[in-house]
């Protein structure tokens, strides 16, 4: 073989394998991520950047474990983890508040949502574009902050409070646990820094959910109500001044108003609109399940071939709440423990519109219907109806144990078989509660005038008479409890007032409805029956015996009021302070 | 080649066609050309739920549920409408349907460089693969009953809508690879075959999909058939790139086939890591003596017919880590179990709509790069007895440095920080291994023994640990995949041996008791030990058993693992062993005292904290041995089949995993925790060869 041939050979292969390399192929670009530079030198990108952190705001509906089943107003029937809190067990090695990422770990989850906001509010001034803009989001950045500080400091009370990102190299070791004034104080800054760059944003009906100047004060009489309570320090004049304020620049902005009602459906379906005028800061939903998931329906609604999906009953209103709702007139009535009566005759509007009762009628399209939670009387020849406990046919593990639905935030025109999620938005800050905000600081200011002229604007939006101001304080706490019902506040409230053995003490009623014959125009005669204690089967003793019904919750001590940090974060940080929990 | 599913009535199974061709040419003298082609379709049938959802549910199937009534009709799942796995592994609620088409190329390509040295050759070849995969799936609404105040009321309607989604994937991996080598004999005794090579490593992957839903019927299963309302589309795209370069070369060295060396150089490039830290340097070399060769052994070579002893050393590298760590990266977020959204949704009404959300995935590294193992390794191969015995025995020891993991455990959550992995990890890994092999016959019968034996331990040097970590908790000297669990030490009987007791708050009679490692007088997790076996053997061995007589040959290959252990906890509708044993409030005291378990708990869905954190008390035992294929075949006389112009026909029966022994006894031991994956399948098969 001639050896130029070999040559000429040997360099067409060679040639061939040379092009290929001629690029260096190591070097290659993400072809599904964004880099830094990209990000942050477009406003518009930036934008996308900071709805992650809208899409991470966890709203009460979105939860397995509501805030509400922590408190007086829910028993947690599936507990979802609930039990570490209302059995008092929670220890930094069993740091869970209930199922789902904020409440299994809130210490974890926030400081990563503050992090990237951190890392936002150190790259937002840098990015080149529109000045209004560029504030705009900045504003919302930082009101987003003071919201996950605002939870991080309801929750656990004295937090490390960190306001810049951090290289991989950076030497830990000498933050420490603020105050709990210090807290407060940090999230107010962040507050009023966005209520004036929000001023002047240029929203329009798109951008509807975002946050405001609104949100950002109404978050801050939150705040600073918290500040002034006996459990985050020592109460002063100064500081319900400082939340009376807060929470009256908000009512004088003139933005938002009660809308009036006449009935306690429209009372209902004002928290399916999402364009109710006295909404402050919202949570929306996609109805293409684009934007997380609204799973109210699975655990508020009944159980039985009702709205196509089973409802898995979780969220069980408690009796003791349920009995304190006013009659329509404004008076109370003591609800007996055995009546043959419909006990809940004339309540006042808000009453139907929260509670799903016995004997209601539910239910979309075909299964419209009555819901039929009453159990059998053998003596009087009477079934168990097709909701109740003692219909094997069916789902009867779901049933409500406490005899109560949850109604508020269903909506009835909801179809559970079609394929849109259920959009009712959720409401993290409404115009009622800044109004009661204002009414609580103004007691404790002594301004029992001014304070029931606001208590009375919430009650008299209910169709119920003013408030006499006779015993100011508890026309103020149920009007506080009835018209923020499982919203979620109540747990925030009773910790702050420092009630939270005197409400643990109390065992939970359960109502039971029995079917007891017919009346003379053939509608059922029922008996209404509520006792905490009954017949229980006990393990222990291998026999029935007489024991609570539902199980009782247990306060743990002082340190019961806040969470602990959690064991491996003690373990990561020996210098921080595991109080009032021990390491 | 085909295969059905172990269901019943299923829908399910698996086609396989294959063509290979193989075409060798020598063009002239010193170029010879070679064409291997690989053609191949796998066609996959299966149900539009997969194998962990089936089993799961199956699993937790209520003991007293039934799939079908009296009368026929199937059933409504207990825990949800559609949960009846014998209507879910059948075609009723649709399918999914896929097929993957590979071709393989390969051609290559060598000329023998004699005329400028001889020995000299330059070899090419690209070995090009092409993927083409397709495939859809129908969902549709099928039949269960329930069983309503005496009627039977079909749930059709709850059980979905009709949906296509279809999709199609390419992917072309292309490797090319150059190389000058050199092969030659000096002197009939210096053996030197050396090469250098320069190799260069291309995937590219394309996908693309669509979606409609709210079909109207189910017979033309094709997109344009489905709803045109906007809500009821989607679609879905995304591409994907790798490379890879190396450039690397070997000597082999041989004098008179006494004394063996080699030594092996490899520079790589990966496109993991950025510029400076891309490429690493990977040296290895290997010696090796054939003692039994030398003039000196030969007296012993009766008894030591061969011996030979070898050493080597060497690095190697691994990439294998997500790329772009060098980078920060935003991604758009994608809907996850834990986290469902891919945006935020603004607006109500007609102005509403969602707007799209970019997160960070992780803060860079800019320095991350190879991870290297040094290797060594000593050992020698003898054979005895007339070479009927031969032992090949090895010992070796591994040490990684700069292992990519991240410091999680040291770095405080508070920082948020999502970190990347970073090169300080250090293990090292020691071990032995050892095959043996002792051939014999007697008369007609011709048998054999081989064994094999490894047995391997790693420790780790350094990895990152919270500084509060107490002694008997740290990794660090501990072999890397032990486990951190509670010390068990017994089971509670009576109250006053609780209030006797460090415990956990809320303990009662039934409860597990655990060793306070700290002396606290209480258990915390600072109590949980680090337990050095894992389910990962210490030990793995096997035997064949090889026989042949008179034209009958008897193969058996055993397999085992020893020295591993697995936390095995009740779940689902799991062993009645757990159910039996357990601690009651009804047995008597002896019982109770003798009780294997503790009391029942729901650790599955309520988080149980006294029995249902991982701890020494569910230990089992996952070390098994397995009789894993036994062949038994027959090859006809010669006489007879060449009578009728055959070469040879064999006969053979074959059985793979016939039995195993275990202490595991609740699944499949090589399952261990993944109770719901496909099982592991007994099969016997008959076959015959036939050579013309």
């Amino acid at each position: 073989m001639k050896l130029k041939n070999i040559f000429l050979y040997a360099a067409i292969a060679a040639t061939a394998m040379g092009m290929s390399s001629c690029e260096d192929i190591l070097d290659q670009e993400p072809l599904d991520s964004f880099t830094d530079e990209a990000v942050w030198g477009d406003l518009h990108l930036a934008e996308l950047y900071l709805n992650d952190q809208y899409a991470r705001l966890m709203p009460e509906n979105s939860k397995m474990a509501w805030f509400a089943s922590y408190t007086d107003e829910v028993y947690q029937k599936h507990k979802y983890g609930s039990e570490n809190y209302t059995q008092g067990y929670l220890t930094p090695d069993q740091s869970n508040l209930g199922w789902g990422d904020t409440m299994w770990d809130p210490w974890y989850n926030y400081y990563d949502y503050i992090a990237k906001l951190n890392l936002f509010l150190e790259r937002i001034d840098g990015v080149p574009g529109d000045d209004n803009y560029r504030d705009t989001l900045k504003g919302q950045a930082l009101f987003l902050r003071a919201w996950n500080y605002h939870m991080l400091y309801g929750l656990f009370g004295r937090v490390v409070i960190v306001d810049r990102t951090f290289d991989l190299d950076y030497p830990f070791g000498d933050e420490r646990r603020a105050d709990l004034d210090e807290v407060a104080d940090f999230i107010v800054k962040d507050l009023d820094e966005a209520a004036a760059l929000l001023e002047n944003a240029d929203y329009d009906k798109s951008d509807l959910g975002r946050a405001t100047q609104g949100a950002a004060l109404a978050l801050k009489s939150r705040v600073l109500l918290w500040k002034a309570s006996p459990l985050f320090g020592t109460p002063s004049h100064e500081k319900w001044q400082a939340a009376a304020d807060a929470a009256k620049a908000v009512i004088d902005l003139n933005q938002y108003y009660l809308k009036p009602v006449d009935s306690s459906e429209e009372y209902a379906a004002l928290f399916f609109d999402p364009t109710n005028p006295e909404v402050i800061f919202e949570k929306l939903f996609d109805p293409k399940y684009g934007a997380g998931r609204n799973v109210s329906y699975l655990h508020q609604a009944p159980m039985g071939p009702y709205n196509g999906y089973q409802g898995w009953g979780t969220l069980d209103p408690t009796h003791e709440v349920a009995a304190r709702f006013q009659l329509k007139d404004g008076t109370h009535v003591e609800f007996p423990d055995y009546t043959e009566e419909y006990p809940w005759a004339n309540r006042e509007i808000r009453f139907n519109a929260n509670y799903l009762l016995d004997g209601d009628m539910w239910g979309y399209g075909n299964d419209y219907s009555e819901l039929e939670l009453f159990l059998g009387d053998e003596e009087a020849g009477t079934s168990a109806g097709r909701n109740s406990k003692e219909n094997y046919e069916s789902e009867w593990w779901n049933v409500t144990e406490t005899g109560y639905y949850m109604r508020k935030f269903l909506d009835p025109s909801y179809d559970m078989t079609g394929t849109t999620m259920h959009t009712t938005p959720w409401f993290f800050l409404r115009l009622a509660e800044v109004y009661l905000n204002y009414a609580e600081c103004q007691i404790e200011l002594g301004n029992n005038g001014e304070a029931l002229t606001y208590i009375n604007k919430v009650r008299n939006r209910a169709l119920l008479p003013d408030a006499t101001g006779a015993d100011i304080r508890a026309e103020y706490e149920y009007e506080r409890q009835s018209e923020l019902l499982f919203e979620g506040q109540r747990f925030f409230d009773i910790r702050r007032w420092k009630k939270l053995e005197e409400v643990y003490s109390q065992p939970l009623h359960v109502m039971t409805i029995r079917h007891i014959g017919y009346d003379e125009n053939g509608n059922r005669k029922k008996s209404y029956q509520c006792v905490t204690e009954g017949w229980v089967w006990s393990d222990a003793q291998q026999e029935w015996v007489i024991d609570n019904l539902l199980a009782p919750r247990r306060y743990a001590g002082e340190k019961h009021y806040w969470l602990p940090i959690p064991r491996w974060e003690l373990n990561k940080c020996p210098w921080l302070d595991a109080l009032p929990y021990e390491r | 080649m085909w295969q059905d599913a172990l269901y019943r009535k299923s829908a399910q199974d698996y086609k396989q066609y294959q063509i290979t061709s193989n075409v060798d040419a020598k063009i002239s003298k010193a170029i010879s050309f070679s064409l291997d082609i690989l053609g191949r379709q796998e066609r996959r049938n299966r149900g539009v739920f997969d194998t962990d959802y089936l089993f799961g549910k199956l699993l937790t199937m209520f003991p007293g549920a039934a799939p079908y009534y009296e009368n026929g009709l199937p059933r409504v799942g207990y825990d949800g409408i559609t949960n009846n796995s014998t209507v879910m592994v059948t075609d009723a609620p649709g399918y999914n349907r896929y097929v993957y088409n590979i071709l393989d190329l390969k051609p290559k390509v060598r000329v023998d460089l004699d005329v400028i040295t001889k020995g000299l050759y330059a070899e090419a070849y690209a070995a090009i693969d092409f993927a083409f995969n397709y495939g859809k799936q129908l969902n549709r609404p099928y039949d269960l009953y329930a069983l309503e105040k005496g009627e039977y009321v079909n749930k059709r309607d709850m059980t979905g809508k009709i949906s296509v989604s279809d999709w199609s994937d390419r992917s072309t991996n292309s490797t090319w690879n150059v190389r000058l080598g050199y092969n030659r004999v000096f002197n009939e005794l210096h053996d030197i075959n050396a090469f250098v090579a320069y190799e260069e490593n291309r995937y590219s992957y394309h996908s693309l999909s669509g979606y409609r839903t709210n079909f109207v019927a189910d017979v033309i299963p094709e997109l344009f058939a489905g709803s045109d309302v906007p809500e009821d589309k989607d679609n879905n795209g995304y591409s994907k790139i790798t490379t890879r370069r190396n450039v690397f070369g070997r000597i082999n060295y041989d004098y008179d086939g006494k004394y063996l060396a080699e030594v092996t150089l490899r520079y790589d490039g990966s496109m993991n890591f950025a510029k400076q830290h891309r490429w690493g340097l990977f040296p290895a070399f290997s010696v090796g003596w054939v003692i039994s060769q030398e003039r000196f052994f030969e007296s012993l070579t009766p008894i030591v017919n061969f011996l030979k002893i070898k050493y080597s050393w060497g690095k190697m590298g691994n990439d294998n880590i997500a790329p772009y760590q060098y980078l920060s990266q935003y991604k758009y977020h994608e809907s996850t179990e834990e986290q469902p959204y891919t945006g935020a949704y603004f607006g109500s009404g007609t102005d509403g709509k969602i707007y799209k959300a970019l997160v960070m995935s992780r803060v860079a590294n800019p320095i991350v790069t190879w991870e290297s193992a040094k290797t060594m390794n000593v050992g020698f191969s003898a054979n005895f007895l007339n070479n009927k015995f031969s032992l090949d025995f090895d010992w070796f020891r591994s040490v990684r440095d700069d292992i990519l993991t991240y410091r999680n455990a040291s770095v405080p959550y508070f920082s948020g920080m999502k970190l990347p992995a970073e090169n300080i990890g250090k293990v090292t890994n020691t071990g032995i291994e050892l095959v043996a092999t002792y051939r014999d016959h007697a008369g007609d019968f011709n048998w054999s023994v081989t064994g094999n034996f490894t047995y391997a331990r790693n420790k780790v040097n350094y990895i990152d640990e919270a500084p509060t970590t107490p002694a008997w908790q740290r990794q660090e000297g501990s072999p890397i995949d032990g486990m951190t669990i509670y010390k068990a030490i017994g089971i509670y009987q009576n109250q006053e041996q609780i209030n006797n007791s460090p415990h956990m708050e809320g303990a009662k009679p039934g409860d597990l008791i655990y060793q306070d490692m700290n002396g606290d007088d209480n258990i915390t997790w600072d109590d949980a030990i680090r337990y050095d076996y894992s389910p990962t053997p210490r030990i793995i061995y096997g035997f064949t058993l090889a026989g042949e007589w008179k034209g009958i040959d008897i193969n058996a290959f055993f397999q085992g693992q020893g020295q591993a252990k697995m936390v095995v906890m009740p779940t689902m509708n799991m062993a009645t062993d757990f159910y039996e044993g357990r601690w009651r409030e009804g047995n008597t005291p002896e019982e109770n005292a003798n009780a294997r378990w503790p009391r029942a708990f729901m650790g599955q869905t309520y988080g149980d904290k006294w029995n249902g954190v991982e701890s020494t008390w569910w230990l089992r035992s996952v070390n098994f041995l397995r009789l894993k294929s036994l062949e038994i075949g027959y090859t006809l006389p010669h006489e007879w089949t060449n009578s009728i112009g055959v070469d040879n026909i064999r006969i053979y029966f074959n059985g793979s995993n016939l039995f195993t022994i275990d202490n595991y006894k609740i699944a499949d031991p090589e399952i261990g925790n993944a109770i719901t994956s496909y099982p592991l399948q007994r099969s016997l098969t008959f076959g015959a060869g036939i050579t013309f």
